[in-house]
């Protein structure tokens, strides 16, 4: 309708343009439905109440449920209320507002309005409006009353909100309020500004922020030098901070399929909608060319902590053909842009990212934080460089150091072939000599970047198989390098071959065929801890932990090849060190026997992803394939990986944490799967009684965070 | 006495979330504070509740209680729905204990028909509400034929 009469808003559009869109929609209806539009205001009104109690059911609802942990089971309540027209005249409109600025956390009354509009045209972002301080002008006393209505919602909430207004001939209504969605900058700034003035308490300040949402602090922003090099192609509003490089995609599918086949997209669309929330998550910026900061592309893509840049209507957008164009030059699908979220600027090439810098609320706000919590987070890390990352995002020692991803760097593949297709004993113990000193390098470096933290070391937990090539050119090279036949080295790699691997020769199993190799990792351990305690004068306790155990006697086997060669060790150096030997808990069959393994195990880690595959027996790479299924038919909620079941697996955990206990009232208890890093499973690790939680570097803050709130709510309960 | 499923926003409050929803407890809430707040009514997440226990229908009881309370917001408000001289239009949106933005559905100018438009325009020689009256309309089919009866739009 629009485009036939060459006009660009709908306010242009006359009464009459009105009237045949009225009859239009009505003949589609009835073409489409076979029956009359409902003209009975009471059918209207049923209809309207059972298809907002469906759409709790919607796709994308669901979708929307399972990222932001909100149980089906709560349903929806419906409001119905008297309309308030908006777009009765020019002395009407419509707006929303926060009470702080929610990008960042600013003081000051921020929002939009739109003169003879209705709500969703703000939202929609259809048409782009105007900066509430204009309402100053235009209605000085709404405005002013405005104001006073926004500064007493926020003193009664204690916290900013997000209103939506609407004027109706001169005179103001308020149809909502809401505490705002805001980004992680302004949640903390937001949070410590409430506290020194005077409104919330500390406590209530670390209960303020999502854990999650830390995340986009600790995220990248542009590369200065690069940025300064970069021409910017054109602009549109700072909708949600950070920076975003990638190529670009049209379409949510788009987004998401490429984002799955590792590729970076930034998402371009005219304007989203609820549809594209996949997408949108899956792409590393957002950038629309129609809608203000609170329009749909706006609010979702904070909420998210993704980068976003909305309203650049100087795009000229040809989706269809698989191109946009600005500044004069065709972008075409597939070609990198970067766009800049704090600015709005947009760069038509690559322009590389660094990570975040932290502000001062930060630090200060996660003080609080650490003076709440009382469970200790640890960090998953196998090398210095995420070590001393983590350290620095405030992990207190490593939860998980793999060390067979030690094996896999530059010539040390090599020692570890060898040792592979070893015959004899002494082939085999030839090859670890070889490895011995690389690894014990690699564990020095390690316990100088933490300084004294503690480091809980795993021995080799994969299948061999991982460690040998597959492809006949690779078999071919191998053999020659080391001196013996092809088919030989085939029949080694044959030999390895197993029907299950995650159930397979790995773990501790591979140590009670190969002792050796527990003995090799135990002196590389033993003797690193010895070489860094010398050197800094501040004695190492190393904690070494055997995987995949079962059954008491295993660990007590690998335990034993452990401490003779440890003791060995630590008495001919005359120092007087420490050591701790403990296990995962990873198998059922372990929670189930933990009373027995607590005799040798000095302490438990949860391997909660291990532990997961094999309580619900389904692998987690082949999750994927059917928990789509699972979703739609409410079989289950969310993704067990992703989030810890508490009701099965977590009762393992419980039982085993009791049991361990009984046996050793000091043991120590952690948990090192993805879900230490998760919210709602740190609270449940809290809950249970653990002592730490270990999960990914960039995950640490929000561990801490998520720890803190754990023990404030244990305590207000 | 019937179980409650629909509250005035008088009834309400900011601690009644979970029945509901945060827009329905806040919406209480202003009105009890005293701000300019069109006086609605919400259906809880109750009713929600059941109507999916029910096998996706809405209960008799609960139907006559959204009724009997449209009744009572036509007057408070001194409009009717349906009513030629003094229509009452209405919203309907969700309202979720916690905040799903655009996740669902809303519907606004309910209560509109051919009669009801007629009436208003005749009511104002506006050549511009005549405009406004026909916009609200069109937003009202196009909404409802999207939402309701899950027409594209």
């Amino acid at each position: 309708m629009k485009e036939k009469k060459g006009v660009k808003n709908d306010i242009d559009l006359d009464a009459e343009d009105m009237k045949t869109l009225v009859r239009l929609f009505k003949e589609y209806y009835k073409e489409q439905k076979g029956e009359d539009f409902p003209s009975d205001p009471k059918v209207q009104m049923m209809e309207a109440v059972k298809a907002v109690f469906r759409s709790w059911d919607n796709p994308r609802a669901n979708v929307y449920r399972r990222m932001n942990d909100i149980p089906y089971s709560w349903g929806t309540a419906v409001n119905v209320q008297p309309m308030v027209f908006g777009n009765l005249n020019e002395k009407s409109g419509t707006g929303v507002a926060f009470t702080r600025d929610p990008a960042t956390g600013e003081k000051k009354l921020f929002g939009e309005y739109l003169i003879n509009a209705q709500g969703e045209d703000v939202v929609a972002g259809v048409r782009t409006p105007s900066p509430i301080d204009k309402l100053a002008q235009d209605m000085p006393e709404v405005y002013q009353q405005f104001v006073t209505i926004a500064n007493n919602l926020e003193k009664h909430y204690r916290d900013m909100q997000d209103m939506e207004f609407t004027i109706e001939n001169g005179k103001l209504y308020m149809l909502q309020t809401r505490n705002g969605k805001r980004t992680a900058a302004a949640a903390l700034k937001i949070a410590v500004d409430l506290v020194d003035e005077g409104m919330i308490t500390e406590d209530e300040a670390v209960l303020r922020v999502d854990p999650k949402q830390l995340d986009s602090l600790l995220h990248p922003q542009f590369d200065a030098k690069a940025l300064k090099a970069a021409q910017p192609i054109g602009a549109g509003l700072a909708a949600s901070p950070g920076a975003a490089c990638g190529k670009v995609v049209f379409t949510a599918e788009d987004a998401k399929e490429w984002a799955e086949r590792g590729e970076k997209v930034v998402l371009v669309r005219l304007e989203t909608s609820p549809e594209d929330i996949e997408g949108m998550a899956a792409a590393q910026g957002i950038l629309t060319v129609r809608g203000g900061m609170t329009s749909h592309a706006a609010v979702v893509a904070r909420g998210m902590g993704t980068c976003c840049v909305s309203g650049c209507g100087e795009i000229s957008m040809h989706a269809e053909e698989g191109y946009f164009e600005l500044g004069g030059k065709k972008y075409n699908q597939g070609d990198y842009i970067s766009i800049d979220g704090s600015t709005g600027k947009i760069y038509g090439e690559a322009v590389p990212t660094v990570e975040a810098a932290i502000s001062g609320d930060f630090g200060r706000f996660m003080g609080w934080a650490d003076a709440r919590r009382t469970l200790k987070v640890r960090t998953n890390a196998d090398n210095p460089r995420d070590a001393a990352q983590a350290v620095k995002f405030g992990a207190e020692g490593i939860g998980l150091c793999r060390t067979e991803h030690m094996f896999f760097e530059g010539d040390r593949i090599k020692a570890i072939r060898e040792m592979i297709v070893s015959e004899t004993v002494e082939e085999r113990e030839k090859a670890l000599a070889k490895i011995l000193p690389l690894q014990q390098g690699d564990f020095e470096e390690m316990y100088r970047v933490l300084e004294g933290r503690p480091m809980t070391i795993r021995f080799l937990d994969p299948p061999l198989h991982e460690f040998v090539p597959q492809k006949e050119e690779e078999i071919v090279e191998l053999a020659g390098e080391m001196n013996i036949s092809v088919e030989r080295l085939k029949e080694v790699i044959a030999g390895l071959h197993e029907f299950n691997p995650m159930m397979g020769h790995r773990g501790c199993r591979l140590a009670v065929t190969y002792p050796e190799i527990a003995a090799m990792q135990t002196t590389a351990v033993i003797n690193a801890a010895i070489t860094v305690s010398e050197e800094t004068g501040t004695m190492i306790t190393p904690e070494i932990m055997i995987p995949l155990v079962g059954e008491v006697k295993e660990l007590k086997f690998v335990k034993d090849v452990v401490t003779s060669t440890a003791d060995k060790i630590i008495a001919e150096s005359g120092l007087d060190m420490h050591y701790k030997v403990g296990t995962m808990i990873e198998i059922p069959r372990a929670a189930l026997m933990a009373d027995e393994i607590a005799k040798e195990a000095e302490f438990f880690s949860f391997g909660t992803n291990d532990l997961t595959q094999m309580t619900f027996g389904f692998s987690r790479d082949d999750a994927a394939k059917f928990l789509g299924a699972y979703y739609d038919n409410k079989i289950y909620e969310f993704d067990p990986f992703a989030k810890l079941d508490q009701e099965g697996v977590g009762k393992l955990v419980k039982m085993a944490a009791q049991l361990g206990r009984q046996t050793r009232p000091d043991i120590k208890l952690g948990i090192c799967g993805e879900h230490g890093g998760d919210p709602s499973s740190v609270e449940f690790c809290h809950n249970v009684g653990l002592d730490y939680v270990s999960c990914s570097p960039y995950r640490v803050p929000i561990a801490r965070l998520a720890a803190a709130q754990a023990a404030i709510k244990e305590k207000n309960a | 006495m019937n179980h409650k499923y629909v509250y005035l926003f008088s009834e309400g409050n900011e601690n009644m979330r979970e029945l509901l929803g945060g827009k329905g407890a806040n919406l209480a809430q202003m009105s009890r504070l005293g701000m300019p707040v069109p006086q609605g009514f919400t259906v809880t997440t109750e009713a929600c509740t059941r109507y999916y226990d029910d096998g996706r229908k809405i209960a008799p009881d609960i139907e006559a209680q959204i009724y009997e309370y449209l009744a009572k917001i036509e007057e408070i408000n001194g409009k009717k729905f349906g009513d030629p001289t003094a229509p009452l239009l209405v919203s309907v949106r969700s309202g979720a204990r916690a905040s799903m933005p655009g996740m669902m559905d809303t519907i606004l100018n309910l209560g509109i028909n051919d009669e009801v438009a007629q009436s208003l325009i005749a009511g104002n020689p506006d050549p511009k509400f005549e405009r406004f009256v026909y916009d609200s309309y069109r937003r009202f089919i196009q909404m409802f034929s999207y939402v309701v009866m899950e027409i594209s739009k």
